[in-house]
């Protein structure tokens, strides 16, 4: 146990080497990133360019795992750390898609009505189709 | 890149990373509060700095391209922990599969509808259809089907935090009580936001919140352009 949280430690103690890291496994997710749009284009689909890339990267790991755990702990091991930092602080990435907004304004004053009903009223439907299927279906494990 | 648009890059960069870090802080002193979301707070301080400043909203959104353009990466990102918890998936196939295409298609169509329903406009509705699933995915979506990616955004968020508020109590009024299923419940209604408000309950929960973000994303970014067409 001990050696072991010194081996990690040892590890994160290079800053240069975590940083080289962190660079490679972003450059790694822009590479999906483009794939998933040349995939959207080259095969019509209307799926969002990004999102292709979440299932490829997804399929990938989880292939990796099954046959090749060294490239799956290399994949993880670069594209962890960033990928969970950017999927932290994922807030700040929207604010200025966000912000427009204020370009919105005169839409929000006529239809007010129908935004707040319709956002209420599907957050409440959704929220109860969910719960209520998944309880209905899922392996009783756990009944408080 | 000239050196002025450099600067005026770095300036409003620097000014909206500021304000996520208020944000931040307001989170912190609130205990977590879902009220206090650092991305909402940021987008109501830079907004009231562009009016009061004059600024167009276009260059604002052209100085800040390197954090749109992280949008991207994040979103692929989405993936490691939708792989890392699909031996969850897998246990509970029936109830995942079932649960979360339910509440998809339900928050899709029942947002649409009720737009409709109240008079609203064409362009509303779809801005409103993909506003479940995370923000990211929600704009791409929004874009796809005619929507409007801002207020897609804004409602997302808005959305978000309406279903950390009231996820629990609605689902144990209604007797779901099922960890697993409040926790998908709140990732598919709701997002990170929601998730990370259930993320408290224990790793079951917040294990199913992110299985239910991710999944979401996918099944609403291939149903969307098909219900949109449809609605």
């Amino acid at each position: 146990m001990d050696h072991e949280i010194k081996i990690g430690n040892s590890k994160a103690g290079h800053p240069i080497g975590l940083a080289l890291k962190g660079a490679i496994g972003l450059l790694l997710l822009v590479v999906f990133v483009i794939v998933g749009k040349h995939c959207k284009v080259s095969f019509h689909l209307t799926l969002p360019g990004p999102v292709i890339g979440l299932a490829l990267l997804a399929g990938i790991l989880l292939a990796a795992e099954r046959f090749h755990p060294f490239f799956h702990r290399q994949l993880s091991e670069h594209v962890g750390p960033v990928g969970r930092l950017l999927v932290a602080h994922m807030g700040l990435l929207f604010v200025p898609a966000g912000v427009g907004i204020i370009t919105e304004g005169e839409r929000l004053r006529h239809e007010w009505l129908p935004v707040v009903v319709a956002m209420a009223g599907s957050i409440f439907l959704s929220m109860l189709a969910t719960g209520w299927l998944m309880q209905r279906f899922a392996p009783k494990q756990r009944k408080p | 890149m000239s050196v002025h648009s450099f600067l005026i890059s770095a300036l409003w960069t620097g000014i909206t990373i500021a304000c996520y870090l208020i944000g931040l802080g307001c989170k912190r002193i609130s205990r977590n509060n879902a009220l206090a979301n650092p991305a909402l707070i940021t987008i109501v301080l830079v907004s009231v700095l562009l009016i009061t400043t004059h600024t167009p909203y276009t260059t604002y959104f052209r100085a800040t391209w390197v954090l749109t353009f992280l949008l991207g990466p994040a979103t692929v990102a989405l993936g490691i922990p939708l792989a890392k918890n699909f031996t969850h998936i897998r246990q509970s196939l029936l109830g995942v599969g079932v649960g979360l295409v339910a509440g998809s298609v339900v928050s899709m169509v029942s947002g649409a509808l009720l737009v409709r329903l109240f008079h609203g406009s064409n362009e509303l509705a779809v801005s409103l259809m993909p506003k479940a699933v995370t923000t990211p995915i929600a704009m791409s979506v929004a874009e796809e089907i005619g929507g409007v990616p801002a207020l897609t955004a804004t409602l997302a968020i808005v959305g978000g935090i309406l279903t950390a508020i009231t996820v629990k109590a609605t689902l144990t009024f209604f007797r779901v009580e099922h960890e697993h299923a409040v926790g998908l419940a709140a990732g598919t209604a709701g997002s990170g936001i929601a998730a990370s408000h259930v993320a408290a309950m224990g790793d079951g929960p917040a294990a199913f919140a992110a299985i239910g973000i991710g999944l979401n994303g996918l099944v609403t970014a291939l149903l969307a352009p098909m219900l949109a067409s449809w609605l």
